[in-house]
C-alpha cells in the first residue's frame, strides 16, 4: 500500500468513528427524552407493574437498550407526582409495586405528547421541503 | 415462590448493592425504590424458571438490566455520595488486607468483614465511619475519610426523610470534631492577622506609644494585640451573620448536622452584639490611629 492510500484508508477510519461516535451519542441523547414519554404514555389509562412496563418499552425497537434505565425515571416520576404507586402482594415473589398516572402526569403526557408531535411534524415538513 | 442458588444469591445481592452505589446520591431519584424495583424485575423475569435459578440464569436477566453506573449518570449527584464512591477502592484494598494477613488474624478479620457484610447498608455505613474514626487516632488523614462517609450516611438519612437514630453515635464523632475545628478556625482566623500587626510596633518606639496608650511600655503590644483582634473579630462576625442571614442554609452545609440548629434569630442577635463591640471599638480608634501615625512618621 502506497503512502497516499494508507493516509486516506486512516482517514477514512478517523471520519466513520467520528461519525460512529456522533451518532452513538445523538441516539442516547434522543432515546433519553423519548423513554420518558415512553414511560408515561405506558402508563396511559392502565395500570401496570415495573417489570411490565419495561417490557411494553422493550417492544419499540431501539428504545430499550438497558432495562435498567426505566427504573430511575420511574423514580423520579414518582418524587415529581407523576406517577403513583401501590402495593400488591405476589406469589411467585417480592410484592408487586404497581404504577399509574396521577392527574399531573396525564396533563404532562398530554404536553409531551403535543410537543413530541410538533417537532415530529417540523422535521418532517423540512424532509418534504427538500425533496 | 421462586428459589436462588446460593451463588445465584450472592450475585443478585452484589448486583443490589452496585445498584444502592449508583443511584445513592441522586437528589432526584429514590435508592429504596429503585432497589426494590429492581428486586421485583429480576423475580418477574425469572417466573416460570426452575427452581432453584442458577447464576446463569440470573446473570441473563441481570445483563439485559445493564450495568447501574449507565443508568443514571446525567442526574445531579451529591457532593459526599460522590466522595464516599470514591473512597471504595480504599475499602476494597482493606478487604484484600485482610485477606492476606496470616492465620487467627485472618480469621478475625474476616469474621468482622463478614458481620460487617451482613448488616444493613445504613448500619454497614454508620460502622465504616466509626471504624475510620478510630483507626484515624493511628492514621489522622483517615479521619478525613470518616468524616466524608459521616456525611454520605447522614445525606443517606436526609433523603429518605429519616433521622439517623441510634446510628448517630457511631456518625456523629467525625462531624463532631471536623465541626468544632472548622468553627474555630472560621470564628478565630482574624485574630493571627491582628496579633501579627501587633507585633509591628518598634520596641524603640514602646515609650512613646505607652504615653499615647496610657500603659506601660510592657503592656503596648498586648494591649495592641487585644484591641486589633476585638475589632477584626468583631467585623468578621458581623460578616458572617450578614451572610448566615443572606444564606441560612450555610451553617448546615458548614457544620453538619449541628449547623442546621443555627436559626436566624441566632444569627441576627451574634450580628447585634458584633456591631455593638465594633461601635465599643471604634471610640477608642483615635488612639489606635495616634500609634499608628507616629509609627509611621519615625519608620
Amino acid at each position: 500500500m502506497d503512502e497516499i492510500s494508507l493516509t486516506a484508508t486512516l482517514h477514512n477510519h478517523i471520519l466513520g468513528i467520528m461519525e460512529s461516535d456522533f451518532l452513538d451519542n445523538w441516539t442516547t441523547q434522543l432515546r433519553k427524552g423519548i423513554l420518558e414519554l415512553g414511560v408515561l404514555a405506558a402508563l396511559r389509562g392502565r395500570r401496570l407493574y415495573g417489570y411490565d412496563i419495561v417490557k411494553r418499552l422493550g417492544n419499540i425497537p431501539g428504545l430499550v437498550i438497558s432495562e435498567g434505565t426505566v427504573y430511575p425515571i420511574l423514580s423520579r416520576f414518582k418524587r415529581e407526582g407523576l406517577v403513583t404507586t401501590t402495593l400488591v402482594e405476589s406469589n411467585e415473589g417480592p410484592a408487586r409495586k404497581y404504577y399509574e398516572l396521577t392527574p399531573l402526569g396525564r396533563r404532562e403526557l398530554t404536553r409531551m405528547r403535543e410537543s413530541w408531535r410538533a417537532v415530529r411534524d417540523g422535521i418532517d415538513s423540512l424532509s418534504e421541503e427538500s425533496t | 415462590m421462586i428459589r436462588l442458588t446460593p451463588e445465584a444469591q450472592v450475585y443478585l445481592e452484589d448486583y443490589l448493592a452496585d445498584v444502592r452505589s449508583a443511584v445513592a446520591g441522586h437528589q432526584s431519584v429514590s435508592p429504596i425504590d429503585i432497589e426494590q424495583d429492581v428486586r421485583e424485575h429480576v423475580f418477574a423475569a425469572l417466573e416460570g424458571a426452575e427452581s432453584p435459578v442458577t447464576a446463569t440464569q440470573l446473570a441473563a436477566v441481570l445483563d439485559r438490566l445493564g450495568p447501574p453506573a449507565e443508568w443514571v449518570a446525567d442526574e445531579p449527584r451529591s457532593i459526599w455520595k460522590y466522595l464516599a464512591d470514591r473512597l471504595k477502592p480504599v475499602g476494597h484494598r482493606a478487604v484484600e488486607g485482610i485477606k492476606a494477613l496470616p492465620g487467627e488474624a485472618y480469621q478475625a478479620g474476616r469474621g468482622l468483614a463478614a458481620r460487617v457484610r451482613g448488616m444493613s447498608h445504613d448500619w454497614r455505613l454508620a460502622y465504616i465511619t466509626l471504624g475510620l474514626f478510630v483507626l484515624g487516632m493511628i492514621f489522622p488523614p483517615l479521619w478525613i475519610a470518616s468524616y466524608f462517609v459521616a456525611r454520605a450516611d447522614l445525606s443517606s438519612a436526609r433523603e429518605r426523610g429519616e433521622t439517623l437514630g441510634a446510628r448517630r453515635w457511631l456518625v456523629y464523632p467525625p462531624l463532631l470534631i471536623v465541626s468544632v475545628v472548622l468553627f474555630l478556625a472560621l470564628a478565630a482566623w482574624p485574630i493571627a492577622p491582628a496579633v501579627r500587626l501587633s507585633h509591628e510596633i518598634p520596641r524603640a518606639l514602646k515609650t512613646e506609644v505607652a504615653d499615647i496608650m496610657h500603659v506601660s511600655p510592657k503592656a503596648v503590644q498586648p494591649v495592641a494585640a487585644v484591641y486589633l483582634a476585638i475589632g477584626a473579630v468583631s467585623i468578621w462576625w458581623a460578616i458572617a451573620s450578614l451572610l448566615v442571614l443572606r444564606w441560612p442554609g450555610l451553617p448546615a452545609v458548614l457544620f453538619p448536622p449541628f449547623g442546621a440548629k443555627i436559626r436566624r434569630i441566632d444569627a441576627t442577635i451574634v450580628l447585634l452584639l458584633s456591631a455593638t463591640v465594633f461601635v465599643v471599638w471604634l471610640s477608642k480608634v483615635d488612639t489606635a490611629w495616634q500609634v499608628a501615625q507616629e509609627v509611621l512618621r519615625r519608620l
